[in-house]
């Protein structure tokens, strides 16, 4: 009998989905619009996030734990499953190229500076390929085990920047726009969207019906690590040097020192760092074959994976070859998708349900 | 049936045990290419940079590993006649192309993570050394931690010099820095990333310490620590001042000290003042501080800002060649005063120093953005810092308490007298 996921560790699952990337791409690009009042737009995000989750925890209420592309067919139309299945695995499969190429520019510019990018990609695809291969329960217990970890991490992380915060490095507050906040929100809005992958791992929790609970905590876990995250980082550096560090957080890290027998604690974050985005490479690429599977009613998907992961390491190696460009789309391009297949498209599926489903009801009475 | 759901079971284990040692083995590859062996290793405890013939000069100071225990002190099994590090200096249009000539004459790689000090020279100074900041920001070997110095000279020179009681001079002087702001508060040291972070600030100025060789000549041989005491020695002089990227000044030791009031820079100080200031203006007396808060608050005054400083310190009597009793509270009081007026004509001194320069190294400029943000955009918008900065007027109150006053309850000097 095939184990489900509890209603803790589908939250761990949510964190790992969001967090590590988060840290790494936020971070700039919040800092670049609101400086000192970097953490508003944390704390704007993550309530949006909220509105997030509660919708994609009704949407798998209303789904009775059916997988979501074969509800949708079922309620809606066939066609239009698969129409929205064939958008969805496009979505999945970029985002998680996008998650490796993060990944793989971090390895390549801090720790492997002369390993060929194909092989970092393809290493990174064969420890995730055989995580699949485990399933998402072991994934799951796994990301427990790293997200405990973070528990270790982050007291040191607080307790070894002391020394160096200035509180009036927050001042002055409210110096900015809502222009600036809504700009510099929109991303990070983008990312707490990402919670939506519990469409495609619903089916496997114990309790579905505890969606909109799972993500609701979730996302107050990722928004609450973000906000210290970017509040150390300003405490510690200051807004304008934040704007122009790459990776604010192993940044904040490197200058720990507690007297002469502990420093370079980057090593040990990114260790953790390291842990953590398999994870998140690992859950997003069970919901592309996920997703794939639902698409095309696949029973045996094996041989699919293989071939998923070939793409997304073709997608990775020739399309986001760039760093800039990654970083444009990243902080300009992604929230359209996120907005689109995150937002709108569960929405749009929801109240069609809700407004259809009356009168289906009422059609039933009158026969 | 059965049959065959055990094959088909067989070969999804063999494919996935496949799987796993795949991964398993690809993970050691990964290392392949940037694999590094200890012994290929040139370890850079220290750099230095000079501006020469519109050129980079880069000295770095490595390691030696065959260096063995010797007068300089630690211990190990090498040469004792080997020095403890090795020198290379190299030219170059830009930094990596000196880093790339030192490897042309070095038998091993230069490996920068565990630098700790870095020695900028007057004339690189003078040209900017933004370059210098962005290549320690931007490579991932390169720590942003590294102290940085300045020097009148050719900072070369100083990398050549040996310390006695430690042998890696990189640490050593990251010792001395430490010790200096714990104990003196004369120069806050100051790591690459704060001179960044003040760099790039509103203030856009920044003070590094300088650094210098006591005697003229360069004590660069290993039997020349073999003597009690050194004719030369690396030891900190003035206050480097930079605006933007560029050297503007030096201020003095005493300057300095002010700064530190001004910019809550003071973790323990030693102060020598009159302590019946009626009778003689010469220092008699010593206190430590033992703790010192500066508060800075902005204030517009019709056409101009004055920075109320306010200085909160407690301090221990160290030494006193008065007959002065200090069982009274008015001796006490006295005293403190003195100390405060000391206090007073120390910043007074800083503020018209760092006037002169015009580089605001007080951080005025971010203590108006924060408090006064709307006109802080005006001022940026307009460009006119440097305007406002000069008519800035400073009020400091300065608020000593002597807390303890030692071991002895009255003076020497008042027993003497009975």
């Amino acid at each position: 009998m095939k184990e489900k996921i509890s209603t803790y560790q589908a939250v761990l699952l949510i964190v790992s989905a969001i967090f590590p990337t988060a840290i790494v791409v936020l971070p700039v690009i919040i800092g670049k619009y609101l400086e000192q009042d970097s953490p508003l737009a944390v704390i704007f995000s993550g309530l949006v996030g909220l509105g997030i989750a509660w919708l994609i925890g009704s949407l798998i209420k209303a789904t009775g734990d059916a997988p979501f592309l074969e509800w949708v067919g079922n309620k809606i139309s066939p066609v239009f499953a698969v129409l929205i299945g064939i958008f969805l695995l496009q979505y999945y499969l970029d985002l998680t190229t996008n998650v490796l190429r993060v990944y793989v520019n971090f390895i390549k510019e801090n720790v492997l500076l002369n390993t060929p990018t194909v092989i970092t990609a393809v290493i990174i695809m064969l420890v995730t390929l055989y995580m699949i291969n485990r399933g998402i329960e072991a994934i799951s217990r796994i990301n427990s085990i790293v997200n405990l970890m973070l528990l270790m991490v982050f007291p040191l992380y607080i307790w070894g920047l002391t020394k160096h915060i200035n509180l009036h490095r927050l001042l002055p507050i409210f110096d900015h726009s809502a222009a600036s906040l809504t700009l510099a929100s929109l991303t990070p809005i983008g990312w707490m969207s990402e919670v939506s992958v519990l469409l495609f791992i619903a089916p496997y929790l114990k309790f579905p019906r505890k969606s909109t609970f799972i993500g609701v905590i979730g996302i107050c876990l990722v928004t609450l690590a973000m906000f210290v995250e970017i509040i150390m980082t300003l405490l510690v550096f200051g807004p304008q040097y934040m704007k122009n560090i790459a990776y604010p957080i192993f940044s904040t890290i490197s200058i720990i020192q507690v007297g002469r027998f502990i420093e370079n604690l980057d090593v040990l974050f990114i260790s953790y760092w390291t842990m953590s985005v398999y994870m998140k490479i690992a859950i997003f690429m069970f919901a592309t074959v996920q997703c794939f599977k639902q698409t095309f009613r696949i029973r045996n998907d094996k041989p699919y994976t293989v071939a998923l992961s070939i793409v997304v390491i073709t997608e990775c190696l020739y399309t986001w070859r760039e760093p800039e460009k990654l970083n444009i789309f990243n902080e300009e391009g992604r929230i359209i998708v996120f907005l689109l297949f995150n937002i709108l498209l569960p929405m749009g599926i929801l109240l069609w349900t809700r407004i259809k489903e009356p009168v289906i009801k009422r059609k039933e009475y009158k026969t | 049936m059965s049959e065959k759901k055990r094959i088909r079971r067989k070969i999804h284990h063999k494919g996935r045990s496949f799987l796993l040692v795949l991964s398993l083995l690809s993970l050691l590859v990964g290392g392949c290419w940037d694999d590094r062996e200890l012994n290929e290793l040139g370890i850079v405890s220290g750099s230095a940079y000079d501006w020469e013939d519109d050129q980079w000069k880069a000295t770095y100071q490595v390691i030696n590993p065959s260096s063995g225990s010797s007068s300089m002190g630690g211990s190990g099994g090498g040469s004792t006649s080997s020095p403890p590090f090795l020198t290379y200096t190299v030219k170059g249009s830009t930094i990596i192309q000196a880093v790339e000539r030192t490897n042309l004459t070095s038998t091993r790689e230069l490996f920068f993570s565990h630098s700790r000090v870095t020695v900028i020279g007057e004339s690189l100074a003078k040209q900017g050394i933004s370059q210098l900041v962005d290549l320690f920001l931007r490579r991932p070997d390169a720590r942003e931690t590294v102290y940085v110095f300045i020097t009148e000279g050719e900072a070369g020179r100083i990398l050549d010099q040996l310390m006695q009681l430690t042998k890696n001079q990189g640490a050593g002087i990251q010792l001395m820095i430490e010790q200096e702001a714990k104990l003196t508060s004369y120069f806050p040291g100051i790591q690459m990333y704060e001179l960044a972070m003040q760099m790039t600030s509103d203030s856009g100025s920044t003070t590094v310490p300088e650094i210098k060789l006591t005697g003229n000549r360069v004590m660069d041989r290993t039997d020349d620590t073999a003597q009690t005491d050194l004719p030369s020695r690396i030891a900190f002089g003035r206050l480097g001042v930079l605006k933007e990227d560029r050297f503007v000044g030096w201020l003095s030791q005493r300057e300095a000290f002010g700064l530190s009031f001004m910019t809550d820079k003071i973790k323990a100080a030693n102060i020598s003042f009159p302590s019946i200031p009626e009778k003689s203006d010469r220092d008699d007396a010593s206190v430590t501080l033992l703790h010192s808060s500066t508060s800075v608050h902005p204030i517009w005054e019709n056409d101009h800002y004055v920075m109320d400083i306010d200085i909160k310190a407690g301090a221990i009597l160290t030494e006193i060649g008065s007959e002065l009793d200090l069982e009274k509270a008015s001796s006490m009081r006295q005293m403190e005063r003195s100390i405060e007026n000391n206090i007073l004509e120390i910043i007074d001194n800083s503020w018209h120093a760092v006037k002169k320069l015009n580089a605001d190294v007080t951080g005025f400029a971010v203590s108006i953005h924060r408090n006064h943000p709307k006109q802080w955009k005006r001022i940026k918008q307009e460009g006119s810092w440097d305007t406002v900065f000069q008519k800035v007027e400073i009020r400091p109150h300065v608020k000593v308490k002597i807390e303890r006053i030692g071991l002895s309850g009255r003076s020497y000097k008042s027993l003497e007298l009975k």
